[in-house]
């Protein structure tokens, strides 16, 4: 990075956070605060929530996903138009109806009390978790890749967000969001069309897709029904639909964007913007990530993706090993680059095709053995190294390849996305914390003055807290998934509540709360046996176990509980 | 605690209505997309 670089990242950063704290300045009252006066239009909710959903880590793991295995992952999203239909039906008008601030206040309308603690506490501890990873995970291969470091990439990220988010509550979350999506996408659209741009040297975008095709990278729908395959169609459109309706319809971090809308009408519409362009939007940045996979067949990429890792092993004694490997991976990609310009020059007869393909797919298949071989050599090099480097594949091309200005933009776009996610989350940690905790137990007779101080000073604990986490985080294989995990673990329980709430009269609170209770239990418990490997199971699944568990559970102890009101 | 929305935000039965056509278009806005990523898997 250059000064250019520096001046685009830290410019971009600093108009948007003086931005947030000047068009928010001036809030007097609690509503303001944690509700956006609402004031906002779907327009803005539209982008709040889609900015919130897209952490740093959509823009920093996916590609490497799809780097790694292909575009798969997009069908994760398919179940998510589904889910926003039914937030939009069933759910949006209950909370209007309601007039709360957070989604757990209803469960104490429908149950009691007890239930709707339980609601909050399991979103305070997953989302907790969360907004540490939110934070953690992009500084970790940003002070990697730019040997910054960690402890003060991560500081940076944090006072950053904790500045405008304190200061102007719900609101500057939303506007700032705007800003952000909007450098989050002009930036990915400009990497997307360098990638092109450079391939283009070499063949057409047509010919990309082919050789992308052949390597098996535009797998984009699996029908098969298979439980341990992690995506599929059907563990897609099911485990992926309760996902998403636990997420948008009961995770604070969420229904707060949309509650702050001028009515129930503008909300539904910035969920129905979401419905419509979530799954292009992923099915892109998969693409630019494809698309990187096809540049370096033609440009020579790392035997590792991870620097840091290669410079211990090259000082450990299996440097000359590794030294060796790379001299045969260079021959490999050597190879495999040769038969890749031939079939992109696309004058090929059938049978030339068939069997250049056939050559492509067993050099590829070389290079990636060789790949497998480096990283056991980092491992007997270190033993507690990680040595997946999907996460570092998208930021070292662009560090390496993209011209100044674009990489100090493409930065932005990653502490952009971070900050996006992490103030929506602080926003809703404070939101929970002060209305279903401090004011339902606490002290329920404040001044709307002192909700509004009390509701900003937890918003900064929140954000200290989120810090400290990040930098005592440990390193995860691979982060989307960590938290994409941490989600479901609890998501299907908190949904199990809601839709119990909704859809059942007979149904009361001391039944759910005991089934809530058991299906969160058995759905950690699945979660250490899979990670221990009793059996396997894909974990968009844990979703439908918490939700399907807490649903039949309530159903059977209310019959034992008798109808009467318990 | 304060009231937020008022009545006139509270949604009137007539609206869902409106809004069916709209889920319709989503669901198969959805439809489309898979149909279109499954070709686009078997093309290449």
């Amino acid at each position: 990075m250059n000064t250019l670089d520096l001046i685009v990242l830290f410019g971009t950063l600093l108009f948007i956070v003086f931005y947030g704290v000047w068009k928010t300045r001036g809030q007097r009252d609690i509503e303001a605060y944690l509700l956006g006066g609402n004031s906002m239009k779907w327009g803005t909710i539209g982008l709040s929530v889609m900015a919130t959903q897209a952490s740093a880590i959509t823009f920093i793991s996916t590609p490497g996903q799809a780097y790694d295995s292909g575009m798969g992952f997009v069908q994760n999203y398919f179940g998510l138009p589904i889910a926003l239909i039914v937030v939009s039906a069933v759910f949006i008008p209950i909370y209007y109806r309601l007039k709360v601030f957070t989604a757990y206040e209803f469960l104490e309308t429908r149950f009691d009390k007890k239930t709707r603690l339980l609601g909050a506490f399991l979103f305070l501890v997953q989302r907790g978790l969360a907004a540490g990873i939110t934070i953690y995970a992009p500084a970790i291969i940003i002070s990697s890749i730019l040997r910054w470091d960690l402890t003060l990439t991560i500081l940076c990220t944090g006072v950053l967000v904790i500045i405008y988010t304190v200061s102007g509550g719900t609101k500057a979350v939303s506007i700032t969001q705007k800003q952000q999506m909007a450098v989050i996408m002009g930036g990915m659209f400009a990497a997307f069309f360098m990638i092109v741009g450079y391939i283009s040297d070499h063949t057409t975008f047509g010919g990309a897709l082919e050789i992308a095709g052949n390597l098996g990278k535009l797998e984009v729908v699996n029908l098969e029904f298979d439980l341990t395959e992690r995506y599929t169609i059907w563990s897609g459109l099911t485990g992926g639909f309760f996902l998403s309706l636990s997420y948008f319809g009961t995770d604070q971090s969420q229904v707060q964007r949309y509650l702050g809308g001028t009515n129930a009408s503008e909300s539904r519409m910035g969920l129905m913007f979401n419905a419509l362009l979530k799954i292009p939007m992923q099915f892109f940045i998969l693409l630019t990530g494809v698309m990187v996979y096809i540049f370096y067949i033609f440009y020579q990429p790392p035997m590792h993706f991870k620097e840091t890792s290669v410079e211990i092993v090259k000082e450990s004694q299996y440097h000359e090993e590794y030294s060796n490997l790379n001299q045969e991976y260079v021959e490999a990609l050597d190879k495999r680059k040769e038969v890749a310009l031939k079939i992109a020059s696309r004058n090929l007869s059938e049978y030339d095709e068939k069997i250049f393909t056939e050559q492509l797919v067993d050099a590829d298949q070389e290079t990636l053995a060789i790949r497998e071989k480096a990283k056991e050599l980092i491992s007997k090099a270190d033993a507690s190294l990680k040595t997946k480097d999907s996460d570092y594949v998208f930021l070292t091309f662009i560090i390496t390849y993209l011209p100044h200005g674009l990489i100090g933009l493409l930065i932005a776009v990653i502490f952009s996305a971070a900050m996006s996610s992490t103030s929506s989350e602080l926003n809703a940690l404070a939101s929970t914390t002060s209305v279903d905790f401090y004011k339902r137990i606490i002290k329920e007779d404040g001044s709307a003055n002192h909700y509004l101080n009390v509701s900003k000073g937890l918003t900064f604990a929140w954000g200290v807290l989120a810090i400290l986490f990040a930098i005592l985080a440990k390193n995860s294989e691979n982060l989307i998934e960590a938290v994409n995990i941490i989600g479901s673990i609890f998501y299907g329980t908190v949904l199990g509540i809601f839709l119990v709430a909704f859809f059942t009269k007979w149904i009361r609170g001391t039944a759910v709360f005991l089934a809530a209770i058991l299906a969160q239990t058995g759905v950690i418990i699945c979660h250490f046996l899979t990670e221990a490997g009793y059996f396997e199971l894909g974990y968009l699944w844990y979703n439908v176990i918490g939700c399907g568990g807490t649903m039949l559970l309530s159903i059977i102890f209310q019959m034992f509980l008798g109808t009467k009101k318990a | 605690m304060t009231e937020l929305i008022s009545e006139k935000n509270i949604e009137k039965p007539p609206l869902f209505k409106k809004w069916r056509f709209l889920y319709l278009f989503v669901v198969a806005w959805l439809v489309f997309m898979i149909t279109m990523f499954t070709i686009f898997s078997t093309s290449y």
